[in-house]
């Protein structure tokens, strides 16, 4: 057991306490990445259809924002981050739906980021879109949503079970830093006592001065320096011989159904196609869709997908019968660029389908927008017959919220688009 | 008591990790030019040899130009690009200032942070530094001004149109600091100072000029371009996958004007 010397204690405390007042600094605040997700409490099942018809919408339901949300416990999630090879496979991105596994391939030729930093950095240069962060976004019985954050888009959809259902899209990064300043006026006074401290300094260049006087040897040091570095300029003509000439041709124009930055096969079929994989993460930065390497295939045929894991010798083949009952939304969004200039406008396509075996109804899209996105006027379309609805949200921007129609059949879709101006 | 003061201090420990590494904590606003940027290179962040672009504008009819080996490079109307190093102090000239014929101003420009923009949009996204006729009236009658350009964070943007012509600012006490004031608003990249300072009977000497450090020239980029007309929407029934996914003909699409609305 250590004992502290009577005499030794005070020197004990001193340097305790130095030590913390060395150590503390401001900004003790916790970033606001690390407030996630409050858990609300799943709003009670809908009246159970024994018959099994598609749901309809019962009451328009109201977006309750997430700073509206009453006080809760919190919990932290702690999301692996990206891999540092391109090989490399991540679950749960911070891009992503949490809930669907992600394969990220992270380019070992993007820009420097610090060690510990998960996704895009650094963060304040980009503008994000997307996605169910913090609080976890759910519907309440009265078909109010509530855990709604800034740059939020979920879609919510109702089972034949009588079940409300939330889905979060991928995470859209834009590069859009904007600059403001802060501003001090002084007077003259101040202005001259600083460049007396500057001159301060210069008594340094005095003593210097000394010292080079008396090392005369120097000067003869430099001047051979002073040579090396001159050389002929001959040489370089030659290398321009083998000159190629190449013909760069970019399409003028597009016509055609769907946006240039549009054309995926699954904005245009809702199915992915892995030669598209790696256009897609670059619109999207997500990774909802699937791989297929050399070592590993997975075939879906009908209801029943069929995993076949094979390796260069032996194989297994694995079956899987699922359960009939199985409704699930997925949501895509994309935009039209990756990176914009305050000023300039950025057009978003959500692309929503019914990848469960069975009918889905009252699927409502929502996005609430981030403060710097503002949402142009009579912009927003829908290639289904639905609602939509504008709310503002607490950073005076909106909530965007589509309600569509009709109940989706299995592996029905649709696309909504929207323009947004940044500011 | 000693296993208490090593807990205690292992905390305060954790407690700075956890902070954000953009925040100047021994920096202040009023320190000589370049100190500032010096110590930023000592972070360990790729800052040393790159030269950030920085967009300088000064009102219509004003010509600005940067410090070059003990001179002044040619003036450029109203705008220009110039990449320049962190931690170096630029020193610049405008001229053909309205409504101050014959006189001239020297500030100055610290890169104290860069930008990480995708690899060929360096110069579409640089720094934008915006002097205000205001600015030099304050410095042509004895006024000193110090501004700090910080990069905003997006969650806590303000929800109003940026205006290109003109760079937001907030003013701050003489006695505040503006280094730690932009420090909680954001994250600081550059600092320009402006004010009181003349050429002295020695000419463009090394001290006036900081050293002429080396600087690269880019092409300017106009502002944001015109919206682009916004075309209609087709989307047609696909006639190889029709069994995947219903849209509607071109004409059945509803607007915003329409049955969506």
């Amino acid at each position: 057991m250590i004992v502290a010397h009577p005499t030794r204690l005070p020197r004990f405390l001193l340097l305790a306490g130095l030590t913390i007042v060395l150590c503390s600094c401001r900004g003790l605040t916790p970033g606001p990445q690390r407030m996630v997700a409050q858990q609300q409490p799943f709003p009670p099942p809908m009246q159970a259809n024994s018959t099994h018809a598609p749901p309809i919408r019962q009451v328009t339901p109201q977006v309750v924002l997430a700073s509206a949300v009453e006080a809760a416990p919190q919990r932290v999630a702690i999301r692996p981050q990206h891999g540092a090879t391109s090989s490399h496979i991540v679950q749960n991105c911070p891009h992503c739906n949490p809930r669907i596994p992600c394969l990220v391939t992270v380019d070992p030729d993007e820009p420097w980021a610090p060690s510990g930093t998960d996704g895009r950095w650094p963060h304040d240069e980009y503008l994000y879109d997307g996605g169910d962060r913090n609080l976890e976004a759910r519907v309440r019985a009265d078909w109010s949503v509530v855990g709604l954050d800034m740059e939020d888009t979920v879609g919510h959809f109702d089972t034949v079970e009588g079940e409300t259902r939330v889905t979060a899209s991928n995470r859209v990064c834009i590069y859009a830093p904007r600059f403001a300043s802060v501003r001090k006026v002084v007077s003259m006074a101040g202005h001259e006592q600083h460049i007396f401290a500057t001159g301060v300094d210069s008594p340094e260049k005095l003593i210097l001065h000394e010292d080079t006087q008396i090392a005369t040897t120097s000067i003869q040091r430099h001047a051979p320096r002073g040579q090396r570095v001159a050389r002929p300029a001959g040489i370089f003509r030659e290398r321009l011989r083998t000159v190629g000439m190449e013909n760069v041709r970019k399409p003028s124009g597009y016509t055609g159904d769907l946006l240039p930055y549009e054309n995926f096969q699954v904005i245009r079929h809702g199915q992915f196609d892995q030669s598209e994989k790696a256009r897609l993460a670059e619109r999207t930065e997500a990774a909802v869709a699937w791989t297929h390497d050399l070592a590993v295939q997975v075939l879906l045929s009908g209801q029943t997908p069929l995993i076949d894991t094979h390796d260069l010798g032996p194989q297994q083949v694995y079956t899987f019968q699922r359960m009939p009952g199985r409704p699930e939304l997925r949501v895509v969004k994309i935009a039209s660029v990756a990176n914009a200039r305050p000023g300039e406008f950025v057009e978003f396509t959500l692309r929503f389908d019914n990848v469960g075996d069975e009918v889905i109804g009252n699927v409502t899209l929502i996005d609430n927008l981030t403060p710097r996105l503002e949402y142009v006027p009579e912009s927003a379309e829908c290639s289904l017959s639905g609602d939509f609805f504008s709310q503002v949200n607490e950073g005076s921007s909106l909530v965007l919220r589509w309600e569509i129609h009709d109940p989706l059949q299995p592996g029905d879709g649709g696309i909504i688009r929207f323009r947004c101006k940044v500011r | 008591m000693l296993l208490a003061c090593c807990l205690a201090a292992a905390l305060a420990c954790t407690i700075v990790r956890a902070q954000p590494p953009q925040v100047h904590h021994f920096d202040w606003g009023d320190q000589p030019p370049g100190m500032i940027g010096k110590a930023q290179l000592k972070r360990g962040r790729p800052l040393q040899g790159y030269f950030q672009p920085v967009e300088i504008k000064v009102p219509p009819g004003a010509a600005v130009s940067v410090a070059s080996a003990r001179s002044f490079s040619p003036p450029r109307d109203h705008a220009m690009i110039a990449g320049m190093l962190i931690g170096e102090v630029y020193r610049l000239k405008v001229t053909g200032i309205p409504n101050h014929p014959g006189h001239e101003v020297f500030p100055t420009i610290e890169v104290i942070d860069r930008l990480y923009p995708p690899a060929d949009q360096l110069v579409r996204f640089p720094i934008p530094v915006q002097f205000s006729q205001q600015e030099f009236d304050l410095a042509l009658s004895g006024k000193y001004l110090v501004r700090v350009i910080y990069v905003e964070d997006p969650e806590n943007a303000l929800p109003r149109p940026e205006d290109p012509a003109a760079q937001r600012y907030f003013e701050v006490r003489p006695e505040a600091d503006v280094l730690r004031a932009a420090d909680d608003l954001g994250r600081p990249v550059a600092i320009m100072r402006m004010g009181g300072r003349v050429p002295g009977s020695e000419g463009l000497n090394d001290e006036f000029l900081f050293g002429a450090p080396p600087w690269v020239s880019h092409e300017h980029m106009p502002d944001a371009p015109p919206p682009a007309p916004h075309g209609e929407v087709e989307l047609q029934r696909d006639s190889v996958r029709r069994d995947t996914l219903r849209l509607r003909p071109t004409a059945a699409v509803p607007g915003i004007g329409e049955s969506i609305r």
